[in-house]
C-alpha cells in the first residue's frame, strides 16, 4: 500500500504537480485498494490523471469506455501527447483493416478507449477477455442514466460486459450526478455497493449570468456587446450548426476578432487546425456545438456563452465548466429569448420515436425489414430484436420522453429563477449553497460588475493570426537551425 | 453545393440530371453515371469532390431557379435559361474550377496531404527538439508510412526536407506556392483551414478546395518524377488508375480475342458484369483504343445508323431497335458511346 507521501512523490515525478486536486487522491487510493468507485468530481478536476496514474502503477490494461466517438480520438491524442504512446481508440470510425490490426495487437496497448457499441461486439469482447484488465473506466458516467448522449441502448450492456470481463476493478467518472442519478448509475451498472466519492459541483471562479431577451435582434446586439467587452478567449455554444455558422459569419463581419466555427460538419483537417489555433490563442472566439471542447485541454478560457439553452443542467455544467480551469475569474452567460426551448422540444421529437412510429414498425415489420432504417427505426429495431413487446417499447420511450422534458424544465427553471442561480444549480445536485454575493450570479437582482471582476479586456484581439504569409517565410519558421 | 459550380455543370442546350452530377462529383462510378457524365462533357470531374461535403444540391438548384438561371425540364432534369447561359459564360472567366483533371488517374489527395503534413510536422518538431505535440490526424497506414520514412531518413532530415520543399516551391507559380505553404503544419504553425484560405483569397470554399487540390496534385506528380527520391515513399498508392482493375482485366482479355462468355468463365463472373466492364472501358478510353467493331458488327452498325441517324444521341430509345432486331442493350449502348466520341471530334 502506497503512503500519501509516495503518492505525492509519484505525482511530482510523473506529472510535475505538487498537489492533487480535490478528490483525485481519494479515488486513486480506493481504486488501489481494489474497490469499485463512482467518482463525482467537478469539471476541471483532471479526471484523466486519475486513470493515467493508476495505469502507471498496475500491470494490466486500462479500458476506458467513453460516450462520444469524436471525444475519444481527442483523448487518445491527448494521452499520447502526455507521453502514453500505447494508447488507442476502438470505434466505428476505424477502418476495417485498422480495427483488425488493433484487435490483433491488443496486448501492445496500455490504455484502450472503446465505445459501448464496440464492446457489445462479441469478437471484440472475446479479445479483451484474453487479457489482464486492471481497471475498467466508464467516463461521463451520467450518460448511463441518459442512455448515452444519442440514446444508444448499448450503454445498458455495460452491466453484462463487466460480468463477462470477470469484474475488473471499475471506476465510473462524472462531473454531474445528483443523488438520484448516482443511485441509477449504480443500479444500471450492476454494482450497488460501489463506493461513491462525491465533491461539490460548484465552480466558484465562474460567475453565472442569464440574460433574457424578447427578440433575436436584442439578443444578437447583446452578444456583440459581450464578445467585444469580455476578456478572450471564449466559446459560444449553439444547439444548431446552421445558427453557429450564421452567427460566426456575422461576428467576423461586425468585429475585428478572430472567430471560427467548430462542429461535426467540419472535416478532420479543419477541426485539427481550429483546435490548435484556439489552444495557441490564435483564435479569440469559437462558435461551437457541444462537440467542441470535450477533449481539449485549455485552461485560460474566460467565458462560455450559451446562445441557445442547453438540454439539461448536466450538459450546461459540463459546457460552462470549460471556462476558468486555471482558477482565474471567468463567466458563463446564457442568452435566453422567450421560446428558445422550442429548439430543444424539436430535438426531443426528432430523436424519440413516437407511438405511431412504434405501432407502424411492429405492425409492418415483415415488410420493413429489408429497408434501410433511419436512426429512430434502428432504435425501435434494437428493442424489437431483443423481444420487447410493442407496449413495452411504447412505455420505455414515453418514460424517456418525460425524463427529457423534465430535465429541460429544470434547465428552464434555472434560466427563469429570480433567486440565486448558483443555489438553484447546486440544489439540483443535492448541495446547499447560501453565500450569494455580487460575484456569484445575476440572480437576486444582482447587477454584475464585469470591470470589477477583471473580466473586461482592453485589447481588441488576443493575437492576430499570421495572415497571407509568403511561402519563404513559412518554410523558415517551420525548421529551426 | 456551391451554386456557381452547379451552374457551370449545367447546359442551356441539354437537360441534365442534377442527382447524377452530384453522384459523379462524389465519385460514384456506375456505368450509367459515367455514360451520362460523358454525354454531358463533364466526365473529367468524376470523384473530384469525393472528400468534400457537398451539402444539399436541392437548395442550390432552388436558388438558381429563383434567380432565373435555371428551369426545370422534368422531375429530374434541369436546363440553363438564356440568363443562366450568360451567367455561365461570365463565371467561366472568374470561377476557379479544378485544372488538374485527368481521364487516366485518380489522386488520393487526402491521404497524400495528411502524410506530407505529418512528415513536415514531425521534421519541424524534431528540428525544435520537441517531442510533445499533437500529430496531424491520419489513418494508421499513413502514420506508419511516415514513421518509417522518418526513421530511415533521420540523419540530415531537417536540411534535406527544407531544401526539397524550397526547391519545389520556388519552381511553381508564387501564388500556388503560397497556397501549399499555408497548409503546412509544424512547430507552433497550424496553417489555414479551407475556409480561412478562401477568406484571404476572396474566393468560395469550393474554389479554395480546388486551388489546394491542384497544388497537391502538382506536388504528387513532381515527387513521382523527381530524381531526388526523398518523398517518394509518401506517394505510395496515392495515384491510381481511374479504371477499375477488374474492368482492365476484362478489357485485356477481350482485346486478346476472348469472347464475352470465355471471359466470364475465365474470371468467374457473370456475363452482365463483363458487359459493364467493357462499357466502362469504352467510356474512359479514347475511340481508337477500344475495339468497337468486335461488339457492333458492320451489319448492326448499319441498322443502328439508319434508325438513329437524324436524332440527337441523348434521346435515342433502345425500344426502337429492340422491337424489330436482335441487337441487345449492350450493343446499342456501345454504339452510342462510339457515336458520342465521334461527335466530339
Amino acid at each position: 500500500m502506497l503512503s500519501d507521501e509516495d503518492l505525492k512523490r509519484h505525482l511530482k515525478s510523473w506529472f510535475g504537480f505538487d498537489d492533487f486536486r480535490s478528490g483525485q487522491k481519494e479515488v486513486i487510493k480506493s481504486i488501489l485498494d481494489g474497490k469499485d468507485v463512482l467518482g463525482v468530481l467537478p469539471t476541471g478536476t483532471g479526471k484523466t490523471l486519475i486513470y493515467q496514474y493508476i495505469g502507471k502503477i498496475v500491470d494490466g490494461m486500462v479500458i476506458v469506455v467513453s460516450p462520444l466517438i469524436s471525444l475519444m480520438q481527442d483523448q487518445v491524442d491527448r494521452m499520447k501527447y502526455l507521453g502514453e504512446k500505447q494508447t488507442v481508440a476502438i470505434t466505428s470510425n476505424l477502418s476495417w483493416s485498422d480495427r483488425k490490426r488493433v484487435i490483433k495487437n491488443l496486448n501492445n496497448y496500455k490504455y484502450v478507449y472503446v465505445s459501448p457499441e464496440m464492446l457489445s461486439n462479441s469478437d471484440v469482447l472475446e479479445s479483451f477477455k484474453q487479457l489482464k484488465i486492471s481497471l475498467f473506466v466508464v467516463d461521463e458516467a451520467h450518460c448511463i442514466n441518459q442512455w448515452g448522449p444519442d440514446f444508444r441502448p448499448e450503454y445498458l450492456n455495460l452491466k453484462d460486459i463487466i460480468i463477462n470481463l470477470n469484474h475488473p476493478t471499475t471506476l465510473m467518472l462524472t462531473a454531474t450526478a445528483s443523488n438520484d442519478v448516482v443511485l441509477d448509475i449504480k443500479e444500471k451498472i450492476g454494482l450497488p455497493n460501489m463506493e461513491t466519492i462525491k465533491y461539490s459541483t460548484n465552480r466558484p471562479n465562474i460567475v453565472l449570468s442569464v440574460d433574457t431577451f424578447t427578440g433575436n435582434e436584442d439578443k444578437n446586439n447583446h452578444l456583440l456587446y459581450l464578445v467585444n467587452k469580455l476578456m478572450k478567449p471564449g466559446i459560444i455554444y449553439f444547439s444548431s450548426k446552421k445558427v453557429a455558422n450564421a452567427v460566426c459569419e456575422w461576428l467576423k463581419d461586425k468585429t475585428n476578432l478572430n472567430v471560427e466555427v467548430y462542429h461535426a460538419d467540419l472535416d478532420a483537417d479543419s477541426r485539427y487546425r481550429i483546435q490548435h489555433q484556439f489552444i495557441s490563442d490564435q483564435i479569440d472566439i469559437i462558435c461551437a456545438t457541444s462537440a467542441f471542447g470535450m477533449g481539449i485541454d485549455k485552461d485560460n478560457i474566460r467565458f462560455v456563452i450559451h446562445y441557445h439553452i442547453p438540454a439539461n443542467l448536466e450538459s450546461y455544467v459540463q459546457e460552462m465548466g470549460r471556462a476558468g480551469r486555471d482558477g482565474k475569474q471567468s463567466i458563463s452567460v446564457i442568452l435566453y429569448k422567450e421560446k428558445d426551448e422550442i429548439l430543444q422540444y424539436r430535438f426531443i421529437d426528432d430523436t424519440i420515436p413516437s407511438e405511431d412510429m412504434i405501432n407502424f414498425f411492429y405492425n409492418y415489420y415483415h415488410k420493413l425489414k429489408n429497408n434501410d432504417f433511419d436512426e429512430k427505426a434502428n432504435l425501435i429495431n434494437y428493442y424489437f430484436q431483443r423481444g420487447f413487446t410493442k407496449n413495452e417499447v411504447i412505455n420505455i420511450f414515453d418514460e424517456r420522453r418525460n425524463e427529457l422534458l423534465t430535465s429541460l424544465n429544470q434547465m428552464l427553471g434555472y434560466v427563469k429563477t429570480k433567486g440565486c442561480k448558483r443555489a438553484f444549480l447546486l440544489r439540483y445536485f443535492n448541495e446547499i449553497f447560501s453565500k450569494h454575493d455580487e460575484n456569484c450570479c445575476n440572480g437576486e437582482s444582482t447587477q454584475l460588475q464585469l470591470e470589477k471582476m477583471d473580466l473586461v479586456q482592453e485589447r481588441k484581439s488576443l493575437n492576430s493570426r499570421p495572415q497571407n504569409l509568403k511561402w519563404q517565410s513559412i518554410i523558415q519558421t517551420l525548421f529551426s537551425k | 453545393m456551391n451554386k456557381d459550380l452547379l451552374l457551370l455543370l449545367l447546359s442551356s442546350t441539354q437537360p441534365r440530371r442534377i442527382k447524377l452530377i452530384q453522384n459523379l462529383l462524389n465519385g460514384k462510378r456506375t456505368v450509367s453515371t459515367l455514360f451520362w457524365a460523358m454525354r454531358y462533357g463533364i466526365l473529367q470531374y468524376s470523384a473530384i469532390l469525393k472528400t468534400y461535403d457537398l451539402n444539399s444540391i436541392n437548395g442550390s438548384i432552388k436558388n438558381l431557379i429563383s434567380n432565373g438561371f435555371v428551369k426545370q425540364v422534368d422531375e429530374y432534369q434541369y436546363q440553363l435559361t438564356t440568363r443562366g447561359q450568360n451567367q455561365k459564360d461570365s463565371l467561366k472567366e472568374s470561377f476557379y474550377i479544378l485544372q488538374n483533371t485527368s481521364y487516366q488517374y485518380d489522386y488520393n489527395v487526402n491521404d497524400f496531404k495528411s502524410r506530407i503534413l505529418l512528415a513536415i510536422q514531425s521534421v519541424s518538431e524534431y528540428s525544435y527538439q520537441n517531442k510533445n505535440y499533437y500529430p496531424v490526424k491520419t489513418d494508421m497506414k499513413s502514420a506508419m508510412i511516415v514513421k518509417r520514412w522518418f526513421v530511415q531518413n533521420k540523419s540530415e532530415i531537417v536540411n534535406r526536407l527544407e531544401t526539397y520543399l524550397t526547391q519545389y516551391l520556388s519552381q511553381v507559380d508564387e501564388k500556388k506556392a503560397n497556397i501549399i505553404a499555408q497548409q503546412m503544419i509544424g512547430h507552433d504553425v497550424y496553417g489555414m483551414t479551407n475556409s480561412q484560405l478562401a477568406n484571404i483569397m476572396g474566393v468560395s470554399n469550393v474554389e479554395a478546395f480546388f486551388m489546394e487540390y491542384d497544388g497537391w496534385v502538382d506536388f504528387i506528380n513532381y515527387i513521382i518524377n523527381d530524381n531526388d527520391q526523398l518523398l517518394l515513399p509518401l506517394v505510395h498508392d496515392v495515384r491510381t488508375l481511374k479504371m477499375n482493375h477488374h474492368a482492365i482485366q476484362t478489357y485485356k482479355q477481350f482485346v486478346n480475342g476472348n469472347t464475352l462468355n470465355q471471359i466470364a468463365n475465365n474470371l468467374n463472373v457473370k456475363l452482365s458484369t463483363i458487359r459493364e466492364h467493357l462499357l466502362e472501358m469504352a467510356i474512359w478510353l479514347p475511340e481508337n483504343k477500344f475495339p468497337y467493331s468486335k461488339i457492333v458488327n458492320i451489319e448492326d452498325e448499319k441498322t443502328l445508323r439508319q434508325t438513329f441517324d437524324n436524332q440527337p444521341i441523348d434521346s435515342w430509345q433502345f425500344s426502337k431497335i429492340s422491337e424489330r432486331t436482335d441487337i441487345n442493350f449492350f450493343e446499342f449502348r456501345i454504339y452510342q458511346i462510339l457515336r458520342s466520341k465521334q461527335d466530339v471530334k
